[in-house]
């Protein structure tokens, strides 16, 4: 096999395995920021991933540049997104989860 | 011609001239139809918009234009960190090691393009969102805090990248 069609292969999984991960943690996390991160951010690496191995896979060719512009496009548009919405969780007071602090041993002040 | 006046054309020129190469860059071969039409609607949104493109007191030409060569070398940075930043908080969220903290901090950046693309790239970088952005003042959600000190905060967060930047639009 060719180097090109395992990158392309690598790419597409390493795209599955983020886009899982990212949606089992909208499910998991317990607070709309940390909600935020897993999604958001997964799925950008993973859209990221996908592209990136259409433009292996297309080689060198006008797909490729057409490509790499949507890639620009999503790289600005999507973190705007995600700014947008914890900005509105932020705006509208809701509290970020922290972990809570340890305890001093069995029923002491905390 | 009034300074005001000289500089609403700059701006409208500009406006003008970036979305008729992006006009150019997506309709595809050019045919006498197509560049008519593309320029009557590029020369109708400058009118309508060339107010929100270029702000008012954003006139310094150096804040404005990128070097782009720097540019163009920051794509592959920006992708190297993305990648490396989601490893490592795709280990830490199946570890199970979270400690999420709002931190703030104050970048060094003067250009208001090169702010909003710090908050973009903080926001990008997997592991931190950029909440808020006021004038040169961050405040960042960060999954897995090391400290909530502010210095601290910047130099993890975004140093590398602010000082990129800072050569980028300076």
């Amino acid at each position: 096999m060719n180097p090109a069609y395992w990158m392309e292969l690598i790419l597409i999984f390493l795209g599955m395995g983020f886009a899982l991960i990212g949606n089992l943690g909208v499910f998991l996390m317990p607070d709309p920021y940390t909600r935020l991160q897993a999604s958001a951010t997964c799925s950008t690496t993973s859209v990221i991933s996908v592209i990136l191995a259409a433009m292996v896979s297309s080689g060198f060719s006008p797909t490729t540049g057409k490509l790499a512009i949507i890639l620009l496009y999503f790289l600005v548009s999507s973190p705007v997104a995600t700014t947008i919405i914890a900005r509105y969780a932020w705006e509208s007071g809701i509290v970020p989860w922290r972990r809570p602090k340890r305890r001093l041993g069995k029923g002491g002040s905390p | 011609m009034t300074p005001r006046t000289k500089w609403d054309l700059v701006r409208f020129v500009s406006t003008f001239s970036v979305l008729l190469a992006s006009w150019l860059l997506f309709a595809g071969p050019p045919d006498a139809y197509s560049i008519a039409a593309g320029t009557l609607s590029a020369a109708v949104l400058a009118a309508l918009t060339y107010r929100f493109f270029l702000d008012d007191h954003e006139a310094g030409a150096r804040h404005l234009i990128p070097n782009p060569l720097l540019l163009l070398l920051y794509l592959p940075y920006i992708l190297f960190r993305i990648y490396a930043a989601s490893f490592i908080l795709v280990y830490d969220m199946i570890a199970g090691r979270m400690n999420p903290r709002i931190v703030h901090f104050r970048t060094r950046l003067r250009s208001d393009l090169a702010r909003v693309v710090l908050c973009s790239s903080v926001t990008l970088t997997p592991g931190t969102i950029a909440v808020l952005i006021d004038e040169d003042h961050l405040l960042v959600h960060w999954f897995n805090a090391e400290s909530g000190h502010s210095g601290r905060a910047r130099r993890e967060i975004a140093e590398s990248m602010e000082r990129f930047l800072g050569r980028i639009w300076s």
